[in-house]
């Protein structure tokens, strides 16, 4: 007797298809009330970024006075269309389910998308993180003042006051508009210096587990050595000798930053690759006759990343802490440009009569920080194959 | 017997970890754009002066030369003389050091005690409303900039007036007051740069404490001390605990340089007279003298933490001494 298996696909009902008028409202419609608000969340920025960019779509995109383009509004626009698009097409999915096949869902892509799906704090840092990109790659549709502007209302009003959300600074400036500007410069600074660290490290965790012998001790000293330093004292130094007058420069910064923190990267990837070395896929490799580098890229690596994402996700938490406290003894990011960081000490003294200044960016940081840390914890236990259900 | 060895070993390798920071630093400086010299002065040095400094510290030679010059001096405690505040660096150091000691020894105890008791706490009412709390407050705690930390307590207790917000003491009074009196507000101005420091690492291990107390709890031999009839405490405190601390002492051996890091920004806002102000200082006047210095004695404490650290695991993990 043949039994045949067909994996029936249970038609979600109905109320399902109101995610296709309104992004989130099918998920709330069949009580996954999870990623119900996070996508209702989404699709409020989304739609409100339209009520409130459409009016001055032509000045964000062109320069009015010079009549040059102005390469953030395109950006912004592009951001918010892949945001629609991603927003509806979840909806569609969730309203029109895939069927999978057999190999896809014993598969551990499927079994890991599943556990980060379920994890109910992971996705809620993942919803938050993604609102907060949003936020501040709408910027130029979003922010009522130029983030620059002196005097766009009067000094130190506070939030709520007029059209200034969360009022003003000592000069003037709409500390909301600050804000949504000041973010791309501390999340860019976050996601490009992890990205130099986790280059780094991967390269030479590899390198060192690799090799081994003399270069894997001298590599592994270094980095005993350069975690024995404390990481700001090493950022200031570096920052403060090579800071040409003037121009220090995100540049800089950035590298150093990246440069500073590749030291625990590299300890996981040397000791990933050093377990999967001896497992048995890596014989087979070598049984077919691949090359030792072709091994070390194509199996070793790849193998050794998923604690590596772990790391970034907590790592772009600690950089951009990093960066503000560089700020903070103003040896950060150069005026006029304004990170969260940045925004935290200028209102250092005015803390006593107008706090908002510094409070406000000071939550804006714990939010992002906060979100990186729940994703990281999330992709964790979703790697984590004794957690998966 | 092995783990003699091993802590042998470590004590071997310490001198060379600390020479290997200290040629760091120093190749950092050389690295550093500007003439070497021109590190050493102020630019309103006059030329007759500076010939005779020139002189005296031998910076025209070549840079091999007064590397091992340098690793001479560190090792004998010569830090030379700081140009910017030109007076001795060692005095320098020697002033701030205990303040800085004494502002980490205090956050310690914020840091530890509370970090482990809450942590305990928390896996022993796993999914209470006060782990529920717990555990959203120290995730608060652990992602939030530690200076904005210290700028919202300030701004609390300069509105209340309950507490001193800068200082080591009070500025006017303190030469008026008795020695009690002088200790009282000794101590009160320590409340806020200490909490303000420790609060964000305690946070950090309460949840390792946490999750590490979780995972021991479930073990047999908890089970058994249970059902030979110990009491619930004793279960706790000496078989739990005990174990769950293995991976804390770990990491306090491992976050030494991170409450150095501290230091730097409560000493800058508390206005706190100690290391971290003195390097952020000597980095902003390019105080090459007394940047080496001050590196040198951060890395000194930094690998006598870990050594600690160590001996303290093996006190506490008697598998490590047997084995």
């Amino acid at each position: 007797m043949t039994v045949i298996v067909r994996h029936v696909t249970e038609a979600p009902p109905l109320v399902v298809r109101a995610g296709l008028v309104f992004p989130g409202l099918g998920h709330l419609a069949v009580g996954e009330w999870l990623h119900g608000v996070g996508l209702c969340a989404l699709t409020t920025t989304f739609l409100t970024t339209l009520v409130v960019g459409l009016p001055g779509l032509g000045d964000s995109l062109f320069d009015s006075v010079t009549g040059s383009v102005i390469w953030g509004g395109f950006a912004a626009v592009a951001g918010w269309v892949g945001l629609g698009a991603a927003l509806w097409f979840a909806a569609w999915r969730r309203a029109f389910p895939r069927v999978l096949t057999e190999d896809e869902r014993g598969s551990n892509r499927e079994l890991f998308r599943r556990a980060l799906l379920r994890h109910r704090t992971g996705m809620m840092g993942l919803y938050g993180i993604v609102l907060l990109s949003a936020l501040v790659v709408f910027a130029p549709l979003l922010a009522p003042f130029d983030p620059l502007q002196v005097s766009a209302g009067p000094q130190l009003v506070p939030p709520g006051t007029g059209p200034h959300l969360f009022g003003t600074d000592e000069f003037g400036r709409d500390v909301w508009s600050r804000l949504l500007y000041g973010g791309r410069i501390s999340l860019s600074i976050g996601f490009v210096a992890v990205g130099i660290s986790a280059s780094v490290g991967t390269l030479l965790g590899a390198v060192a587990a690799f090799l081994g012998g003399a270069v894997d001790r001298v590599l592994m000293f270094l980095v005993d050595a350069l975690l024995s330093l404390p990481r700001l004292v090493l950022l200031l130094t570096i920052v403060g000798l090579f800071r040409t007058t003037g121009s220090t420069g995100l540049f800089v910064i950035v590298v150093v930053l990246g440069l500073t923190s590749w030291m625990g990267i590299s300890r996981i990837v040397r000791s990933e690759v050093l377990s999967l070395r001896e497992r048995e896929f890596v014989q087979a490799a070598r049984a077919l006759g691949m090359s030792s580098p072709r091994i070390l890229l194509r199996h070793l690596v790849p193998n050794a990343m998923g604690p590596v994402i772990v790391f970034c996700s907590l790592a772009i938490g600690s950089t951009m802490l990093a960066e503000a406290s560089l700020s903070f003894l103003g040896l950060g990011v150069p005026p006029p440009i304004a990170t969260w960081g940045v925004m935290i000490s200028d209102g250092r003294d005015q803390l006593r009569s107008a706090a908002w200044v510094s409070v406000i960016p000071g939550l804006a940081i714990m939010w992002g920080v906060l979100c990186f840390n729940l994703l990281g914890d999330g992709l964790r236990d979703a790697l984590d194959p004794k957690l998966r259900g | 017997m092995a783990s003699v060895l091993y802590f042998l070993k470590k004590l071997a390798l310490a001198p060379l970890l600390v020479w290997s920071v200290v040629t760091l630093t120093f190749f950092l400086l050389e690295l550093s754009p500007g003439d070497v010299a021109d590190k050493y002065f102020n630019p309103e040095t006059p030329p007759e002066v500076r010939a005779l400094i020139v002189a005296k510290y031998h910076l025209d030679d070549p840079s091999w030369v007064r590397y091992l010059a340098m690793l001479r001096n560190l090792a004998t405690f010569d830090f030379g003389r700081s140009m910017a505040q030109d007076r001795p660096v060692f005095d320098i150091i020697w002033q701030s050091l205990p303040n800085t000691v004494l502002l980490s020894g205090i956050s310690l105890l914020v840091i530890y005690p509370t970090g482990i008791f809450v942590g305990t706490l928390q896996a022993l009412r796993q999914n209470r409303p006060f782990d529920t709390v717990a555990s959203v407050s120290t995730l608060l705690l652990y992602s939030m900039p530690e200076f904005w930390l210290a700028m919202m307590l300030q701004l609390v207790a300069s509105r209340t007036g309950l507490l001193p917000t800068s200082g080591m003491m009070d500025p006017v009074m303190y030469e008026f007051m008795t020695p009690a009196e002088q200790w009282w507000d000794r101590g009160i101005h320590l409340v806020l740069p200490g909490v303000a420091m420790g609060l964000t690492s305690a946070g950090a291990t309460a949840r390792y404490m946490r999750s590490s107390m979780l995972e021991v709890i479930r073990q047999d031999y908890i089970r058994t001390a249970r059902a030979k009839g110990l009491r619930e405490s004793a279960v706790v405190v000496r078989h739990a605990m005990r174990n769950a601390m293995l991976p804390v002492i770990t990491l306090m051996g491992l976050s030494v340089p991170a409450l150095f890091s501290g230091t730097l920004i409560i000493e800058t806002i508390f206005a706190w007279p100690g290391m971290g102000r003195t390097i952020v200082g000597a980095i902003f006047a390019q105080d090459t003298p007394l940047i080496i210095a001050c590196f040198y004695v951060f890395t000194l404490l930094v690998v006598t933490g870990n050594l600690l650290a160590d001996l303290a695991y093996a006190w506490a993990d008697p598998r490590i001494r047997l084995r």
